[in-house]
Formats: structure tokens, sequence, C-alpha cells
């Protein structure tokens, strides 16, 4: 009885070390995946582009609307990283 | 609490207090990024709540720390077994990553621009923000969740509040532990379709860090305090989505806290002492009934898990209409239509700005469908993950698990220290009592003493 158990043991420690192998492996590959990327411009750097009203809006740069600051700061932001890093 | 002194955990919450409420004294901290536009129109300039962009280097230190922090806490935890120290360093995590940093870069909400970044292939996720994702899972992977520990600065602030910790019922933290898989879900959802990043939207403690947020989710914050100080880290146990992602790295862990430092006598001194319930105790495995029908029984879980994923998939991809109106496209589209038709009389500052754009309405309609479409198609992933983890979970509920001695649960087990103090092994390896001492802790103890008889027996 003792012996099984034992074994069921080494079954789990095994399939453990296995998965801890490959979720090791996955970080890798996602954190050289990712940070290997290079932008295409449009939404690198500013990492909260999402969920601003006038994201896609054709008159962005000569909007008055004070709603429209935030995405514009974004804009200008992520111009200027560019620039920066050129 | 042996190890924390009661004077100055509170001297520590009424410091905690005096930061909670600086808000509603107005000293808004935020930070312009860029100089005031000059508007001609008159409108009052909202207040930022966003803190300033730090420069590259100090986003390097900040991952310094995060590592120094992750190393020191696994440190803590595993080598010196020290609540106290534990307990401080989780003090400067909440000091430095939530008031210093305002909560921002942080690891819970690093899952939704790693995520954006895999869907979006425009998109350049910082290096910084990769590490802030990655580090603590690598560290949980090996160590358990020294992260949530000490490090987290969300955890921290709900961990000093815990005043009279209550026991959850099983069944409930069964129900309630189904909530972070469907808000990872919906998390992920979100950013695949482009709707928004809902973990920071609707991040508790991100109000108080900053010193500012919305009404309603100052009061969400505060609830959420209120409840932990009977319900230990309630956000960490029934909303975290990164601590769904900790728990699956923590279960693997290579190595674990342990209660006991040496070996378990069975006293039960430990079995009341976690208050997130993480503890593992002593059973047999009895089945209830005949062997034959607890295994059919288990099959007939294995078969219906198809039906559990698919059913998942077909109820949630029914709600596409009412997801995909938080993305903005969609809602913009809806809100035009609307005042197309009458139904709305009011035009929004959204509508007037996109009239003004010069874009044509098909192009937004045809944006809309297509959103719709994807969060259609993403319903029924996310409903086939839910069925999945509700599946799996009455399948981990049928499989019966001979369990020998008091041990952590180590895919819940927060690695915090507090059941340390109370095995009387510990106190031996601190040189407070004798081995024999301990040995006869358990003796003394007339139900544990009852029971290691039955045991022996």
């Amino acid at each position: 009885m003792n012996f099984k158990i034992e074994e069921i043991e080494n079954r789990r420690e095994f399939l453990k070390k296995s998965t801890r192998t490959l979720a090791l492996g996955g970080f890798v590959l996602l954190g050289g995946f990712l940070g290997m990327r290079r932008s295409d411009g449009e939404n690198s750097a500013s990492s909260c582009a999402l969920n601003l009203p006038c994201r896609d809006c054709a008159s962005l740069s000569r909007c008055q609307e004070p709603r429209a600051l935030p995405s514009k700061q974004n804009e200008d932001f992520a111009q200027g990283f560019e620039n920066e890093k050129r | 609490m042996r190890f924390c002194s009661r004077s100055a955990k509170t001297v520590f919450l009424l410091v905690l207090c005096f930061l909670l409420f600086l808000p509603s004294m107005n000293l808004s901290q935020t930070q312009e990024r860029f100089p005031k536009p000059d508007f001609q129109s008159g409108y009052t300039r909202p207040d930022l709540l966003t803190p300033t962009p730090r420069s590259q280097l100090l986003e390097y230190l900040d991952v310094l720390v995060l590592l120094v922090a992750l190393a020191l806490a696994t440190y803590f935890a595993h080598k010196l077994r020290s609540r106290r120290k534990l307990f401080v360093l989780m003090v400067f995590s909440l000091i430095y990553f939530g008031f210093f940093r305002k909560g921002c870069v942080c690891s819970i909400g690093a899952i939704q621009n790693v995520g954006y970044a895999i869907f979006n292939s425009g998109y350049a996720v910082p290096l910084t923000v990769i590490i802030f994702f990655i580090l603590p899972l690598v560290f949980t992977l090996f160590f358990g969740r020294t992260f949530c520990a000490a490090v987290c600065p969300l955890g921290a602030v709900q961990d000093a509040v815990v005043l009279k910790p209550t026991k959850v019922p099983a069944w409930l933290a069964e129900v309630l532990g189904i909530l972070p898989y469907i808000y990872l879900g919906l998390a992920v959802l979100f950013v695949a379709t482009g709707a928004g990043f809902i973990i920071c939207q609707y991040d508790p403690f991100i109000g108080f860090f900053r010193f500012g947020a919305s009404f309603n989710m100052m009061i969400f914050g505060a609830s959420i305090l209120l409840l932990g100080t009977v319900v230990a880290r309630p956000y960490c146990r029934f909303l975290c989505p990164y601590g769904v992602l900790l728990n699956w790295m923590s279960r693997l862990s290579r190595w674990h806290v342990k209660i006991t430092p040496t070996e378990c006598n069975k006293c039960r001194l430990c079995e009341e002492s976690c208050p997130f319930g993480a503890i593992k105790t002593p059973n047999e495995p009895r089945y209830q009934g005949s062997k034959e029908k607890t295994v059919k029984s288990l099959a007939a879980l294995l078969v219906m898990l198809p039906l559990f994923i698919g059913g998942g998939g077909w109820i949630v991809s029914r709600l596409d209409e009412s997801l995909s109106r938080q993305h903005f496209t969609v809602s913009l589209a809806e809100q035009i239509l609307l005042e197309e038709r009458g139904e709305s009389t009011v035009l929004t500052e959204e509508t007037k700005a996109y009239r003004a754009s010069g874009k044509p309405r098909e192009e937004l309609f045809q944006e809309a469908v297509s959103i719709q479409e994807k969060f259609r198609l993403g319903g029924w992933f996310l409903g086939g993950f839910i069925g999945l983890i509700l599946g799996l979970k009455l399948l981990n509920l049928s499989v019966l698990r001979r369990q020998l001695e008091y041990d952590v649960d180590t895919g819940t087990c927060l690695s915090c220290g507090r059941c340390f103090a109370y095995c009387p092994f510990e106190h031996v390896r601190l040189g407070l009592i004798t081995p024999e001492e301990a040995a006869a802790q358990g003796a003394r103890d007339p139900e544990a003493r009852e029971k290691n008889e039955n045991e022996n027996v």
C-alpha cells in the first residue's frame, strides 16, 4: 500500500516538474516574443491607450473638446516617445 | 498575532486611515503631462487622474525594487519564517508601489497590456510591463505566492485592515472562487476586442493610491476594505484575476512554505490560524456508498465536461450585444442611431465630436457590427473557459484525496506566515521550547489526543 502511495507521489511530482518546466519555457517565449516586438507606431508607449472616447477620431489633432485632451496627450506622448527612440 | 504587536498594528491602521481619507481633503496630487492647452470656449478643464509618466531609468528602478522585494519576501517566508519581517516589507510595498507609484504599473493590470499585445500586433508593450507581469509568476512557480504575501500593494492594503477574520463556509468560498476566472476571462475578452482595460477601470484601491477617483469607485474601494475587516483579503480571494494565474503557478511550485518547519504532530493548533481558509486538514478518504458508484459519478462528470464547455460558450455568446456596448465604437454607433431616430433628444459630446470629424456614419456602423461579431466569437471562448473551470471544480470536489497531516493548500496559500507561530515545532526552531515540550503540545490538546488515538487504532 505504501509502495502504491509512493508511486502516486512520484508520478505527481513528475507531472508537476514537467508542467513547471513547460510553464517556465512559456514565460521565456512570451517575454521574448513581446519584448522583441517593435512597434508599428500607432499604440506604442501609451500603455493606457484604450478606453478613450476619441481614440479613432480623424479630427483629434485639431479638436477643441476638453474630453479629447487625454487622447491628444496620449498621441503626443506616443509621438514624443517615437521621436526620442529615433 | 505573536510577531506583530497590537499597538504597532493600531498605529499603522491610523496612518492608513489618514492616507485613505486624504482624498476627501481635496489634496489632489495628480500632475499634468503637458502644458495646459489654451481653450477659447470657456470650458473648465477636468482634473487628470493618471500619474505622470516616468523616465525609462526610473521604470527600471521599479523593476529592480520589484525584484528585490520578491527576493526578500521569499527569504523572509522560506528561510527566516518571519511574519513580522513580511509585515514590514508589506508596509514598504504598500507605500512604494501603492502610494508613491500610485498603483501603476502593477502586475495585475499588466495582464491587460500583455493580453492586448498578444491580440494586437501593432502594440509594443513596454519591457518593464512585461517584467512586472512575468517576474511574480516565475517566483511563484518556484516559491509559492510570496508576491501576494508582501509585494502586491492591493493585497497589502487589505491585509492591513484584517481585524477579526471570520471563516467563509467552504461551499461559499468554492462558489465565490469562480468569480476571478470570470473576471480574468472578461478582462481578456475586453482587451482582445479593444473595448478597454476593465481591471484598471474597476480597481477598487487605485482611488486611494492616487488620492482621487470617482465617487462610486471610492465607495466600492471603501466597501471592500470594510468587508476586509471581517473577511480577510476579499479582493485577492474572490476577484483578483492575477490571483488565478498565481494560483495555477503556486500549485506547481518547487518549494512552498509549510506550516511546520520539521514534522506535523497533528496538534491542531494551526487549524484555525489561517484567515484565508488555506489549511488542509488530515483526512481519510471515505466513499459515500460504494466505490463503483463514486467512480461512475466521476466518469459521468468527465463525459459532461464538453457539455459544460459548449453550454457556457453558447450562453456567453448570446450576451454579445450587452457586452459589446462597453466598447466605445458600439456605444457611439448606438447613440448616433438613437439620436437619428429621435429617441434621444440630448446630443452627447461624443456624437457631436464624431459628426464634426466628418467620418461617414456607415463606416462607424460597419465597425460596430464587426466589433459585435468579435464579441460573439470571444463569448464562445469566454463561456467555454468558464464552463471548463466549473466542470473541473466539480471534478475536483468529486476526487477524494488522502491528506496525512496539516499542510497548506499550495494554490490558495498566500505565504503570509500567520500559521508559523501556531506550530510548536516552530517554537523549537526558535529555541523557545524543547522538542519534548513540543511533542507534548498535541497530547495536551484533548481533542487532538482523542483524534490521534483514534487514528492510531
